[in-house]
């Protein structure tokens, strides 16, 4: 077994520290907007569902956007070794940052579109099919770039994405069927979808002990 | 599994990116097998084994054994 050299340790630690005072950060403002939306009973509980999963597609999408602009920057809060290693995934990583990006926006739209909303229907429905168009073109296109770890751990977060959003809508809709509980609004399920995917692919990276700092 | 990935890769006198670059990976994924939180497909474990010159269980070493009927 190998041990942590101490300056390696020490790196690791200030990363830990940067990582959690930018959670907080980010964390207290999404915090300080919902509250106020919720406060206001301007939204309901999955209108502010599917904004807070725009947000938090949007924020991990810009955080990396962040780290391609300025690498040295970035590889103190991305989990690299160094700044060559963000040079080195730029080409990987530019396309899914601009859907990430993209879904998160158009997320955060969503819920504000509709007839009594500031944002058109159309708009808002238009926004998340070009995001999605955005994600399948760049999917395409990456695919063959991917190396085995990078196609398993999509395929390990596919899985438990299936198996998570499944196992939500069929559990939930069932007991609204039965009375036990309301029935998922098209909002909610907009929520489930789209937040699935996410937490499944964070599952998946920390299953492989991959969130770990270098 | 213990491995000596490193253990090779330092005796060829490469970095991380360079065995990734040869072996057509990312970084990342030999930092991953390295720190045993990936086990490489048997292709790669070969590609690996071809370009150390060595055996595959001269790098991924099991300690598993067989158990007796």
């Amino acid at each position: 077994m190998t041990t942590m050299p101490s300056e390696m340790k020490m790196k690791s630690n200030r990363k830990i520290i940067v990582r959690l005072i930018l959670a907080g950060i980010v964390g207290g403002i999404a915090g300080y907007f919902s509250d106020g939306l919720w406060e206001a009973e301007a939204m309901r509980p999955d209108q502010v569902a599917v904004i807070g999963v725009g947000l938090a597609y949007m924020v991990m999408g810009l955080i990396i956007a962040f780290g391609l602009i300025a690498p040295k920057l970035g590889s103190r809060i991305l989990n690299v070794q160094d700044s060559d290693e963000i040079r080195e995934l730029s080409r990987t990583l530019t396309g899914p940052t601009i859907f990430v990006v993209a879904l998160g926006a158009a997320l955060i739209a969503l819920p504000m579109a509709g007839p009594d909303g500031p944002i058109l229907p159309l708009a808002g429905f238009g926004g998340l099919l070009a995001a999605l168009a955005i994600m399948i073109v760049i999917s395409i296109r990456e695919w063959k770039h991917y190396d085995e770890m990078m196609l398993q751990l999509n395929r390990d977060a596919g899985n438990l994405a299936f198996c998570g959003i499944g196992s939500v809508i069929l559990i939930w809709s069932a007991a609204a069927w039965l009375g036990l509980t309301f029935a998922p609004t098209p909002l909610a399920l907009v929520a489930v979808v789209s937040g699935g995917p996410l937490l499944a692919m964070f599952v998946a990276i920390a299953r492989k002990g991959l969130l770990r700092p270098h | 599994m213990e491995n000596r990935l490193k253990d090779y890769r330092e005796k060829a006198g490469w970095s991380q990116g360079e065995l990734a670059r040869r072996l057509g990976v990312s970084r990342q994924t030999i930092n991953a097998v390295e720190t045993d939180k990936y086990d490489p497909s048997l292709p790669l474990a070969m590609r690996m084994a071809k370009l150390f010159g060595c055996q595959i269980p001269d790098i991924f070493v099991d300690h598993w054994t067989a158990k007796e009927n």
